[in-house]
């Protein structure tokens, strides 16, 4: 039986393409100014300032453009494309970085850092995670973070944007390497993985610390381990590629839920695929293993932590589900593209580039599919990248629904590998050899850049894309935000593991450097009973039922959103409005309560404790 | 042979000296660095495919991938027998996977005759300066992006806490001021209970940044049913409090 799955054969590289850095040191040298432009635009807008925003799309231009026009000709060596593409990769980390520059900000950053502060604690794993318990039982993120912290004695920042960036090294590695064993050429990779960086995930979600941050480089890297092992001959080879396929797929199972349901669905399609095109029987038990130690693996440790994954993904699917029915019976509102959650509309010309991206990913769909059948039609591997390519479009529409907005966010992370490789072929077949001089050149660098703004404008929201005011003073003295300091304050005078109620926002900065154990959002009456207007017999029964220590209460009322509430409030005059704040008799309403002592008084952030009311403390 | 086990020399070198030298940050930060992130994974790589098959970006990913994969298994494996993550116990670890790695990748290259190593890339002048000009501009975006928000347009907050005095001072209680407004500040201090003065500060100042603590003692007549509230004030506005907290004090 002739084996249909073999793909193109690589060509070994000539000494002329591995050698030759080319423009490389060039580029680098544009690219850092760049960055230089966007951390400018960062710091300006943490001040408040004027033009912001504009120098930061200016820096990305200055980033992105030169080195697309550079990657898109026949020109560059083998080595000089890695090269720029790991330079553009980790440049875009430092996007992120300049975003947050002092401290983990994002809500999830600050519910992993408490899980990897809990490791070096108690020397332990799956320390209860009250904000989101998932995560501390995928700890795979936190024992690289934490081994890093206790070896270097770097503090867990330092160490977590070391992890993450080495991470992102690793992702666009992988990536060029898999496209270029799909392809069979340096240049549609490199297309490709350019393109790859136009995912609306790839500068700040996958940016964060977070564990799908650390996972997600590591799948690619085992789906190029496992189609490298599918096409090498050699036993010895096989036998390394094995290993290396084993360790990683051990490590994302142990790393991120999502990402290991991925490998294991993408495995079994290319299992399926080879079995419909009845590849030999080496090839097929060698596939087959991997597909049943991959679901052997992920089921193991989904019954190991005791289903806290469905727990968490379920009832995000049932909503999702109850939000696409709803919205095709035409009983729920459509959700508006490009409104934040806070209701910021992004401006016209961001709507149209936004969009545009998603044009131009469409246009190249019919050619880099034609070019995925005339050249690797054969490869199990390049027929299911293409059919999540074809997935990607239709999974946008759930962009339109409340609910299935995140379901179609996360997957798109994973389509999109795919849908970059199909893009990267049609890009590098529509511009080709004898078109690439000079506009054909500028024209490509514009559509890649439309590409990757577009991905930024629909991966973030427009009033978080720049940075926020975090550390405000001067040379000689700068101060954290109020939360951050009261969070510090509890750790050292309250102690650790408290029980703690409070607000999303002091939440997160009391589970991360308070280390306290915290309560919050609606569940149990929670949010009800610290907004109510004076405290009654049904507040003192949640109080006792959560079996509350404290209370903190925060007076402002972006401490419920838990993505700006922990910043400084930009102002020009430094002033609040009305609306700034809570009902004042909410915040107030634990005042004056017998045996209820005000421990701290921050000016927005107040510490009760209530320990006699939940029955901690022993009525004096 | 001398060349092409210098590699993996290194990685036992670099190993000795991330596990065994005594070595304080910021000197022994890159080595550990390694130990965590490169070399266990490189010298894997090296051991269980043969030498010089895998290009070098390919075996940088695959020493970093299993660098990382391999660390985060150690720390699972470490906390399910039981022994904890322990900083000796992963360093451990790491390294004796790093060495039996290596010496079994140094087997193996003994056995076998080794081609010429593949051309590598070479940098002229103005390509290292144009390197190394590139790191300075990425420095000087670090730093900018590092740089403090200035005040301006922004609110200080100054910290009141109070609370029981510690275990071993029975009797007491202890009163905190710490100070992150932007400028110096004067300050007034009353504590009261029941109506009366306990203590009274009329005026002290606090730079930015700078933490005061007092203990008092409790008077006897001041017994658990009784309150002791503490106001701060701004001499600048020492009409209206600017910070007040109350505590019911232990039995």
């Amino acid at each position: 039986m002739r084996d249909r799955t073999l793909p193109v054969a690589i060509p070994a590289p000539t000494p002329k393409e591995c050698k030759g850095w080319g423009w490389l040191p060039g580029l680098i040298v544009i690219g850092s100014y760049g960055i230089l432009v966007v951390s400018y635009a960062n710091y300006l807008s943490r001040a408040n300032a004027p033009l912001a925003e504009i120098l930061f799309w200016i820096g990305l231009l200055l980033l992105v453009m030169p080195i697309s026009a550079r990657l898109v000709g026949e020109t560059p060596t083998r080595f000089e494309r890695i090269g720029l593409v790991v330079f553009l990769g980790l440049a875009l980390y430092l996007v992120k970085f300049s975003h947050s520059p002092f401290a983990f900000t994002f809500s999830d950053e600050l519910v992993h850092i408490y899980n990897a502060r809990a490791i070096l604690e108690r020397n332990a794993l799956f320390t209860s995670n009250p904000i989101l318990a998932v995560t501390a039982f995928y700890p795979g993120l936190e024992i690289i973070t934490a081994a890093v912290t206790m070896l270097t004695g770097l503090p867990l920042f330092a160490a977590g944007l070391i992890v993450i960036g080495f991470a992102r090294l690793v992702l666009v590695l992988a990536l060029f390497l898999l496209y270029e064993q799909v392809s069979g050429s340096a240049r549609a990779a490199s297309l490709g993985v350019l393109l790859f960086m136009g995912s609306s995930n790839f500068v700040y979600w996958s940016g964060q610390y977070s564990y799908e941050s650390l996972s997600f480089p590591l799948a690619i890297l085992l789906l190029h381990a496992l189609a490298r092992r599918f096409y090498t001959p050699e036993s010895r080879q096989q036998f390394g590629l094995t290993i290396v396929i084993l360790l990683t797929l051990l490590a994302v199972v142990v790393t991120h839920h999502l990402t290991s349901y991925a490998v294991f669905i993408f495995l079994a399609a290319v299992g399926l695929i080879q079995a419909i095109f009845r590849s030999t029987r080496a090839r097929r038990i060698g596939s087959f293993g991997v597909i049943l130690i991959a679901f052997l693996a992920t089921v193991t440790w989904l019954v190991y932590v005791g289903n806290q994954a469905v727990a968490y993904i379920y009832p995000v699917l049932r909503s999702a589900g109850r939000s696409v029915a709803g919205t095709v019976a035409g009983e729920e509102v459509r959700r508006a593209l490009f409104t934040s959650n806070t209701g910021a509309v992004a401006p016209l010309w961001e709507r149209l580039v936004g969009l545009g991206s998603v044009v131009l990913l469409v246009l190249g769909l019919p050619t880099g599919l034609h070019q995925v059948w005339k050249s690797a039609r054969s490869n199990a591997l390049a027929i299911v990248l293409a059919g999540a390519a074809l997935a990607y479009f239709p999974l946008l529409m759930l962009r339109f629904t409340s609910a299935g907005w995140e379901i179609s966010n996360r997957a798109a992370n994973y389509l999109f590998i795919g849908l970059a490789l199909v893009a990267g072929l049609a890009a590098g077949h529509v511009w080709a050899a004898e078109r690439i001089r000079g506009p054909g050149a500028a024209l490509f660098s514009v559509c890649v850049a439309i590409i990757i703004l577009g991905g930024i404008i629909a991966g973030w929201s427009p009033d978080l894309r720049l940075s926020w005011p975090y550390r405000v003073g001067d040379i000689f003295h700068a101060s954290d935000p109020q939360g951050v300091a009261v969070a510090n304050w509890a750790q050292a005078h309250l102690g650790l593991g408290n029980r703690i109620a409070t607000d999303e926002t002091n939440a997160r900065l009391m589970l991360a450097y308070g280390g306290q154990y915290v309560l919050t959002g609606t569940t149990g009456g929670l949010r009800l009973m610290m907004l109510s207007p004076y405290f009654s017999q049904s507040d003192l029964q949640i109080i006792r039922a959560g079996d509350i220590d404290y209370l903190v209460y925060d007076k402002r009322s972006i401490s419920l959103d838990n993505m700006r509430g922990v910043y400084y409030r930009r102002t020009p005059s430094g002033d609040f409005g009305q609306n700034d704040f809570l009902d004042e008799q909410a915040y107030d309403q634990f005042d004056g309560l017998r045996y209820v002592s005000r421990l701290l008084d921050s000016g927005f952030v107040t510490v009760y404790d209530v320990g006699v009311m939940s029955g901690a403390k022993p009525i004096p | 042979m001398r060349n092409r086990s210098l590699d993996l020399a290194l990685v036992v070198l670099l190993t000795c000296i991330a596990l065994l030298l005594p070595l304080r940050p910021p000197v022994s930060t890159p080595f550990a660095l390694l130990l965590v992130l490169y070399l266990p994974g490189y010298a894997l790589t090296s051991a269980v495919f043969a030498y010089r098959t895998l290009d070098r970006p390919e075996r940088t990913l695959f020493s970093m991938g299993l660098s990382l994969a391999i660390t985060a298994i150690s720390g699972l494996v470490l906390h399910l027998t039981g022994l904890g993550i322990h900083t000796e116990y992963l360093s451990a670890l790491l390294s004796g996977i790093a060495l039996i790695s290596a010496a079994a990748a140094w087997l193996q290259r003994s056995r076998i005759i080794f081609n010429p190593p593949p051309a590598r890339a070479r940098l002229d002048l103005t390509g290292i300066f144009l390197l190394i000009f590139s790191g300075f501009i990425l420095a000087i975006a670090i730093a900018i992006a590092r740089t403090p928000t200035p005040p301006g347009g922004f609110q200080g907050y100054t910290l009141l806490w109070i609370g029981n005095g510690e275990a071993g001072s029975p009797g007491t209680y202890q009163i905190g001021i710490q100070s992150q407004e932007f400028t110096t500040m004067g300050f007034s201090l009353r504590v009261a209970a029941g109506g009366e003065d306990l203590k009274s500060i009329s005026s002290f100042q606090l730079k930015p940044g700078e933490t005061l603590e007092i203990t008092e003692p409790l008077p006897a007549w001041v017994t658990p049913q009784i309150p002791i509230e503490a106001q701060l004030f701004r001499l600048a506005e020492p009409a209206e409090p600017y910070r007040r907290v109350v505590l019911w004090p232990d039995g």
